[in-house]
């Protein structure tokens, strides 16, 4: 290795975390612990319905009895789960219905991060929901939607709104005895987004949350759910970040979707929780599960990630394929640098006839980091012609680093096709002599071929939340260039 | 302590595998409890099996070691003499007269600290099997056919072997096995093989087990620099089959090449797991299985790949395709690869998927029956794999063996 | 002189390939490096661009300053241009964002402005004829799904594009069919100028029939053996790298 290839390295592991900002906004923070008088608390809190509340107590009963995974590739010490508090809320109240409303720290909070509240409402028109912590702070583009007949609100408003569509799909698609994380997550949520496309709605606009910790000591548990009726489209997107913190910081979430008879749903994640400092201390443990039901014939599901932050990612977006003729895809860039750990990929469950679906997760890793993919094609008998393809590529930076690929499959139908394809490979000499050649210094010839390499899944990304991608990919290179 | 001490130690350790292990998540023996009870010692069998050796896929003139319930039968076999540097002996022996046993080379030297649960069981029973070692610069001559026979007294009974394998430096021997074994009795089989520098091994395993037979096989190599390990296995029979190959890359330029053809039978289960430890730089290796799986045959496949830190230029491919012939057959795979090592150049890929009814169409318009038709498509799936085969009489024995099987099996498929 | 190269030697492995090359390329001229294979073309050319791993000794200035421990980007952004024997492809790395990065940071180098998207496009658009490259490749990845001959274009598109005051061109006519190499040779020679030099390194005399050099050095074994003028190039088709060499031995 060439002493500026080392040092590019060394600098890589040292990128910084340009969101590690902490605001001073009045907080609500109930004292850390779990017990049912915690869930009671913030059901309370929240003026739910017995039946949630019921709900919560079942789930919370339920991962009394089991036991935190561990088949994953991921290292870290014991989480203790009394050590966290489960409820983190700004003091300023109720949720808003337009931005003016704000508090304005909490504004100059989503301003530093970059993300265009009012400059997207005014020019692309995404719909907006901002979690701060805990809890919704703000929703934008009310109206517009509900002109539609669009519902997009905090999950928390839709369990008093519309407490009939919320009870008969929250829990469905991941019920609380899914996984340990998810039966946590049942018990403690606070927040989250819930959509719904009425039949033969195309939403008009990208639908956006963006999450944030702020607090100190908290973990977070937002829930979404998102019900695609017959004929309709929803594009949805979710981003993230956390302060600089030099504790490991929780974040549980649920993802359910749901998707009708021809209905699509499009989720693009672009992840960039606090990832820790270069000795790996600090960080969000992002245990997060995401599942959505391709429920309806001809319906599908798409996940789009780009994970770059978070000191351990756990997550496999997956798509149950029960609809016949139904489609789930998983695209999928993770990048990681220093000691970060990520454990991702997805699972595909071939039920009804003709399915189809796709994968394709493009690994990065630098420094200390170990990056897996972890994923599990299954085609069950019922699942005549089912079809897939995946691919799973690694690029390796550096001789500290790992990456595994773990891609299962169990096929039980004949007349299904599956393909898979891994390749693994580092940036090849001659490829950066090229682009030198060509004036382009190794810094950037790096960063244009990583981007690159990345971007079969980034094409798939929303406009504006791939240039964002692409920025941050390079960015996370070029703050390495001394 | 002596081995079997210590393996016995090491089984208090173990519990005995069940589908929570992930590597035992797709094949279980939850029977094998009751197996232990009924295990037995090698009575040799009444008739010699010499009917059975002209079916054999080998020379004429190669040596034969005929083995009946672990021991090794040394007037049913045509050993090699001291003269040719080769020795084949019984393990118990190579272990009392302790002449060609350095140290590293001991019983249990990989098994101990590598050997899943049942092979430690294995070694904690004292198993019997065989001892061959190539002396340094040898370059046997001839074949060497194991010709196994389990052969069992009352149902239920399992029978441990263990053969211990060891090429000198420069050393070359061409070794293949008949695996036979028929009832309800389960072969429960160990090999420990160690390729010195420059060592050279093929090694060809036919599993031609009867249909209520299982097997649960551990092979375990250890490679240094320079040597080359060439494994085939052709697994056409048994009840529950679990294969393990397990091998070491610990010398630079060492090279390994495993091949695989699985062909459960109907309601059959057959799985074949394969780790390839890359632990030194320059290392290569090349693995293509292929399935064809009958009638509520299932076949599982579990391909490893994991290079080591430091073990820069290591070249792995993988490929593992699966052909299923009937609507209630299953295939599950799981190629993995585990890659601390930045310039490494690892690939693999797995389809899986039935033959292509535009082309059995095109055959039939031609004027070939569907079964010819089938048949014709499936022996080109595994033609490729057959032709890298060396040796002739070896490939073609295979091709018949394949072609009377999948004969079979499509008829009772259909 | 443009180009200046002393006693150059240059090992890889431990095992030497150049022996101690010396040649000289003025300004505004077209040398030809002639040899068999394996007698060290290419990797004079990976030297001269600076790329890693070569153990090197001795002199290689350019335009009067030492070059030798300069980064590749540096070489490039100063003017010196390999157009490579093999081209590699960079998978999802658009052609026009490449080059339009390579561009500019040639002209921040010597002090000029950037092009903003306009202007790139037109400059992109007019270099483009010039090797009848088409529109639908600029789009494409760099050099993904091009064909071999596409690849060789793209090359002198890229020259064409980056402007260099020195341009090495390596084996650019192998694998090139008859038509292709016309193309490629009229796009070259578009961009011949009194100013330019160019160092054009092959294995057969063809394409120095389109492409006419002022001087002919002979490679052989790692060290430049003879120099002549165009007829040499004949010669060396006609009699073989052998017999010429051994003639040259006998009159020497």
């Amino acid at each position: 290795m060439s002493q500026s290839e080392q040092k590019l390295l060394e600098q890589l592991s040292e990128r910084d975390y340009p969101h590690g900002f902490e605001s001073d906004i009045e907080q609500e923070i109930i004292p850390k612990g779990l017990s049912e008088d915690t869930i009671r608390f913030i059901s309370q809190r929240k003026n739910e319905p017995e039946w949630l509340l019921q709900w919560r107590l079942k789930a919370y009963r339920h991962w009394l009895g089991m036991k935190e995974p561990s088949w994953q590739k991921l290292i870290y010490p014991p989480i203790d789960y009394q050590d966290i508090s489960y409820f983190a809320a700004p003091k300023s109240g109720p949720v808003l219905n337009s931005l003016d409303e704000l508090d304005p720290e909490i504004k100059s909070t989503y301003d530093r991060l970059g993300i265009p509240l009012e400059e997207q409402m005014m020019l692309a028109g995404v719909a907006v929901d901002a979690v701060l912590d805990s809890v919704s702070v703000v929703t934008t583009f009310k109206e517009k939607l509900a002109e539609k007949n669009v519902i997009f609100c905090s999950i928390s408003e839709a369990v008093h709104q519309y407490p009939e569509l919320v009870r008969t799909y929250l829990g469905t698609i991941v019920p609380y005895t899914d996984n340990y994380f998810a039966a946590l997550n049942s018990a403690v949520f606070t927040d989250g987004s819930f959509v719904y496309i009425p039949p033969g709605v195309r939403c008009p606009m990208e639908l956006s949350t963006y999450f944030r910790i702020n607090a100190r000591g908290t973990g977070q548990f937002e829930r979404t759910l998102i019900i695609a009726c017959d004929d309709s489209y929803v594009s949805y997107l979710e981003g993230c970040t956390a302060p600089k913190r030099d504790e490991n910081q929780l974040h549980a979430a649920v993802v359910e979707l749901v998707a009708m008879d021809r209905g699509e749903v499009k989720y693009s994640t672009v992840q960039n929780w606090y990832p820790g400092n270069k000795e790996g201390k600090g960080g969000i443990y992002n245990f997060v599960t995401k599942r959505g039901l391709c429920k309806g014939t001809s319906s599908k599901i798409s996940w789009t990630q780009v994970e770059t932050g978070s000191a351990i990612t756990w997550k496999y977006p997956s798509v149950v394929l029960q609809g016949d003729d139904s489609r789930g895809e998983f695209y999928s860039v993770a990048m990681t640098t220093h000691l970060q750990q990520a454990d991702t990929g997805t699972k595909m469950i071939h039920i009804g006839k003709n399915t189809q679906s796709r994968i394709v997760s493009k690994g990065i890793s630098a420094g200390r980091s170990q990056n897996s993919y972890r994923g599990l094609v299954k085609i069950r008998k019922s699942a005549a012609k089912a079809r897939n393809y995946s691919q799973c590529d690694s690029l390796l930076m550096g001789n500290r680093c790992g990456a595994h690929t773990f891609p299962y499959f169990e096929i039980h139908q004949p007349t299904a096709i599956v393909e898979h394809e891994a390749t693994t490979s580092k940036i090849a000499e001659d490829i950066l002599f090229y682009c030198t050649q060509r004036g382009l210094s190794r810094e950037s010839a790096i960063a244009m071929i990583v981007n690159g390499y990345a971007r079969e899944v980034l094409d798939h990304l929303p406009m504006e939340f791939a240039v964002e991608a692409r920025k941050l990919l390079a960015i996370s290179l070029e703050g390495s260039v001394g | 302590m002596s081995y079997s001490d210590q393996a016995a130690g090491n089984l208090l350790n173990h519990k005995l595998p069940d589908y929570r292990d992930e590597d035992w998540k797709y094949t279980h023996y939850s029977g094998f409890e009751h197996y232990k009870k009924l295990q037995t010692s090698g009575n040799p069998i009444a008739h010699p099996p010499l009917a059975r050796r002209s079916t054999t896929p080998f020379h004429e003139d190669a040596w034969i070691a005929v083995v009946v319930n672990g021991i090794l039968q040394a007037n049913l076999s045509n050993l090699p003499n001291h003269s040719t540097g080769i020795r084949v002996a019984k393990l118990s022996e190579a272990i009392s007269d302790d002449s060609g046993l350095e140290p590293g080379y001991s019983p249990g030297a990989l098994a101990l600290a590598k050997g899943h649960y049942y092979s430690q069981w294995a070694m904690a029973q004292g198993a019997e099997g065989l001892f061959i070692r190539v002396n340094s610069g040898i370059v046997a001559e001839k074949h060497l056919l194991i010709h196994t026979i389990n052969d069992i007294q009352q149902p239920q009974q399992v029978l441990p072997t263990h053969h211990l394998i060891v090429l000198e430096s420069n050393a070359a021997l061409t070794l293949s096995e008949t695996q036979e074994g028929s009832g309800e009795g389960m072969s429960l089989s160990l090999q420990e093989i160690h390729l010195s520098n420059q060592a050279r091994l093929e090694h060809s395993q036919l599993q031609l087990w009867g249909n209520e037979f299982e097997c649960i096989q551990q092979v375990l190599v250890a490679q240094q620099t320079e040597s080359h390990y060439a494994h085939f296995a052709y697994c056409g029979g048994g009840a529950k089959v679990r294969n393990q190959l397990t091998v070491m890359q610990e010398g630079q330029l060492a090279l390994t090449e495993l091949t695989g053809l699985v062909l459960p039978g109907v309601g059959k289960h057959v799985d074949n797991q394969t780790l390839i430890h890359h632990q030194s730089p320059h290392t290569s290796s090349r693995q293509r299985y292929r399935s064809l799986v009958a009638r509520e045959g299932t076949s599982v496949f579990n391909g490893k790949v994991y290079v080591n830190p430091g073990a820069q230029k290591t070249d792995a491919y993988q490929h593992h395709a699966s052909l299923l012939m009937h609507e209630t057959a299953v295939s599950n795979a799981k190629p993995e690869l585990e890659i601390y090592a930045d310039d490494v150049k690892c690939s693999h890929g797995a389809t899986a998927g039935m033959l292509d009814a535009g082309e059995i169409h095109y055959m039939r318009s031609r004027g070939l029956s569907e079964v010819q038709a089938r048949m014709m498509l499936q022996e080109a799936f595994v033609r490729d794999l057959l032709d890298s085969l060396p040796g002739e009489s070896l490939r073609l024995w295979c091709h018949n063996h394949c072609s009377d099987r999948l004969n079979v099996l499509n008829q009772l498929s259909i | 002189m443009l180009l200046e190269i002393e006693n150059l030697r240059a090992s890889i492995e431990g095992k030497e390939i150049l022996k101690g090359v010396n040649l000289s390329v003025p300004a505004g001229e077209v040398h030809a490096i002639m040899g068999p294979n394996g007698s060290g073309k290419s990797t004079l050319s990976s030297v001269i661009a600076g790329k890693d791993g070569y153990e090197t000794s001795g002199s290689i200035r350019f335009d009067g300053q030492e070059i030798s421990d300069w980064e590749p980007e540096i070489r490039a952004r100063e003017g010196m241009f390999l157009a490579f024997q093999y081209p590699v492809e960079l998978p999802g790395v658009g052609l026009s964002s490449f080059l339009r990065a390579c561009v500019n940071e040639r002209r921040k180098h010597i002090g000029q402005s950037e092009l903003d998207a306009s202007s790139f496009l037109a400059l992109m658009r007019e270099k483009a004829a010039l090797v009848e490259l088409s529109q639908d490749l600029i789009r494409r990845p760099v050099n993904q799904g091009f064909s071999g001959g596409e690849k060789k274009r793209n090359e002198i598109f890229q020259m064409a594009m980056l402007d260099p005051r020195m341009a090495i061109l390596d084996e650019t006519d192998s694998g090139l069919d008859i038509d292709a190499l016309r193309i490629v040779a009229e796009g070259v020679n578009k961009l011949r100028n009194p100013q330019r030099s160019l160092l054009v390194i092959t294995h057969y005399q063809r394409l120095l029939e389109y492409i006419v050099p002022d001087r002919v050095h002979v490679l052989i074994d790692g060290a430049i053996v003879m120099s002549g003028d165009r007829t040499l190039a004949l010669a060396l088709e006609e009699k073989g790298y052998d017999l010429v060499r051994a003639e040259q031995e006998v009159s020497s």
